[in-house]
């Protein structure tokens, strides 16, 4: 017990000494885990978050009826979700297409689940309001397009025509989307089977946060399972998804070891600096009797010491680089992972074990008769 | 009974004899002192005797145990146990205080005793200096610190290495006293000098030139 207070003296002292060069490794090893750490942190949040941000693109599973089937039944859509992973999906809408006429001229109208067309399609720029109940017969959505051909404004009333069967609905928003949707009027599908008199999909749209192989299972398991249905997950966004997922995580990577490198190399400059500074502290120590061991453990309980102190000050430092780069990039938290906690603190062992090695090897080879001999 | 023997000790590195077929003997109590011109093979002798280095050939015994075969552990354990270095430059670590320079030795060599450390402080008269870092003491006190390390373990030796050569004329009389003490008190000391005043305070005076012994001068008794 004595022993043991006189040994953390002698440490508590040599790191009070050199606090100033201590603080030096201390900041480079603050910074370098930081970083690693933080970036660690926002990768290991980055699928999920952006998965959500890939999402506001719109859909990446689409269902079509299978192999000579012309339409889906609608109740085939219940039995899709048990073949996603839990609570992965976003959006989810049948559509259905039907030629119908507005002032005696052909337009195409989709009939969708209004309340889910927001998930499904965040991206659509809408004008006025979006239809936020499915069960809502009276108010559509209307294209661009259309809008401008037919002078449509929000709260015009339009009559719509289907082989002499004809329903009025008042123009609850106007959408922009750029592409085709810009020509169509989306309206409820119980409006569209009202006014059609049959009920039944063409299509059914999926956002849903699943992505890659998972997906790909997924669209390959409704197939299998559903009869008359084929799925397909929408490749460019799920691969632009995988793309660039890979390149930031080829990225983080690139700057995580770059930066462990620099590390190391801050590092073991200032351990070599100050450890061959202690040439004649270690010689003097051999000669009044201290063994090799006991000098070398009095010297990594030092830099353990430093990198301890190093890697708790990194980890609250990747805790915030997190938090910044989350709010910067997404606006939103990043959840801080207990895994980073050990592999911060390894990797700051590992720093000083590194940057220790070779100065340790040369200081345990000091011969105390020639780095005390007297001038 | 001799407390120091040294037969055909000889040293080489290389094809340069540094020590050449020295012999002596030291008895317990005696104050010898070893001098000689730069290159003489003092500083290596010195080694040897402090189990600092082997010899090439030859036998060194200290108190009967032959340190010529030991490996380095064993060598740090005899030098730890017998004997007590002073350096010309003091030595002491920066960041300890001089009661922390003493109590480090104690730590090596078995258990730190702070009353002891006190007591030896007290002893070369640096009672009221013990809180000091070395930069807060005079080339004299760091001296008389290092001595009081030497002594913390009670060594079979002292072995001083120009102990007063980086010491002015009032400090080398202060050290160069302390010494004397020492010997009146029965301890063996070996002293490297350049300085032949202080070589005069020894019992015996060992004169070293190209690693050959050339004189062993009397200048008193050894218990006188």
């Amino acid at each position: 017990m004595k022993k043991m207070a006189m040994f953390w003296l002698i440490v508590a002292r040599s790191l009070y000494f050199r606090k100033l060069r201590s603080l030096v490794v201390i900041l480079a090893i603050v910074l370098g885990t930081g970083v690693v750490g933080g970036l660690v942190n926002v990768y290991y949040d980055m699928s999920q978050k952006m998965a959500r941000e890939f999402r506001t693109y719109g859909a990446n599973l689409l269902i079509y009826p299978a192999g000579k089937q012309e339409k889906i039944e609608l109740a085939t859509i219940d039995q899709i979700p048990s073949h996603l992973p839990k609570e992965s999906i976003v959006g989810l809408s049948p559509n259905r297409y039907e030629v119908v006429a507005l002032e005696g001229k052909p337009v195409v109208l989709v009939g969708a689940w209004m309340d889910q067309m927001i998930k499904v399609s965040p991206y659509w720029k809408v004008e006025g309001e979006w239809i936020h109940d499915r069960e809502n017969v009276e108010e559509i959505m209307v294209g661009g397009a259309v809008a401008k051909k037919y002078d449509v404004k929000i709260n015009t009333v339009l009559h719509l025509d289907d082989k002499g069967k004809q329903v009025a609905a008042k123009v609850k928003g106007i959408v922009s989307t750029g592409g085709a949707e810009d020509n169509q009027i989306f309206a409820n599908m119980k409006m569209l089977e009202g006014l059609a008199g049959t009920k039944h999909a063409d299509v059914v749209l999926i956002n849903t946060l699943a992505k890659g192989s998972e997906l790909e299972q997924a669209a390959q398991s409704i197939q299998q399972d559903v009869s008359k249905l084929s799925a397909k997950p929408l490749k460019q966004m799920v691969n632009s998804e995988e793309k660039l997922l890979e390149k930031i995580r080829r990225l983080i990577y690139f700057v995580a070891i770059t930066i462990f490198i620099t590390t190391v190399l801050t590092v073991s400059s200032t351990m070599v600096s100050t450890i061959m500074e202690r040439r004649k502290e270690v010689g003097l120590k051999k000669a009044i009797g201290a063994t090799d061991q006991g000098v070398m453990a009095e010297l990594l309980v030092e830099g353990g010491m430093i990198a301890m102190q190093g890697s708790v000050m990194g980890m609250l430092f990747a805790y915030c680089l997190s938090q910044l780069i989350g709010h910067i990039v997404f606006q939103s938290e990043i959840a801080f992972r207990a895994v980073i906690i050990p592999w911060t603190l390894l990797g700051s062992l590992l720093v000083m074990a590194v940057a220790f090695f070779l100065p340790m090897r040369r200081v345990m080879e000091v011969e105390p008769a020639i780095v005390l001999k007297g001038e | 009974m001799s407390i120091l023997e040294m037969k055909q000790v000889t040293k080489k590195y290389g094809n340069l004899h540094v020590l050449e077929q020295i012999s002596f003997d030291i008895e317990e109590g005696e104050w010898i002192a070893i001098m000689g011109p730069s290159g003489s093979g003092k500083s290596t002798l010195m080694n040897i005797i402090g189990c600092l280095d082997k010899p090439t050939s030859g036998s060194v015994k200290i108190k009967g145990r032959e340190s010529a075969s030991l490996n380095k552990k064993q060598l740090t354990e005899l030098r730890r146990e017998t004997i007590g270095l002073v350096f010309q430059q003091f030595h002491l670590i920066p960041h300890l205080t001089a009661l922390e320079n003493v109590m480090i030795a104690q730590y090596y060599h078995s258990i730190h005793d702070e009353k002891e450390a006190i007591a030896a402080l007290e002893r070369v008269g640096l009672g009221e200096r013990i809180h000091h870092l070395p930069a807060q003491l005079s080339g004299g006190e760091q001296q008389r610190v290092c001595i009081a390390r030497a002594l913390i373990n009670y060594p079979a030796i002292i072995l001083a290495d120009e102990p007063t050569g980086n010491l002015d004329e009032a400090n080398e009389k202060i050290v160069m006293k302390l010494f004397a003490e020492l010997h009146q008190e029965g301890h063996t000391i070996i002293m490297v000098t350049h300085d032949r005043e202080v070589a005069q305070c020894a019992g015996r005076c060992i004169k070293l030139e190209y690693g050959n012994i050339m004189e062993i001068e009397q200048l008193y008794s050894p218990h006188k």
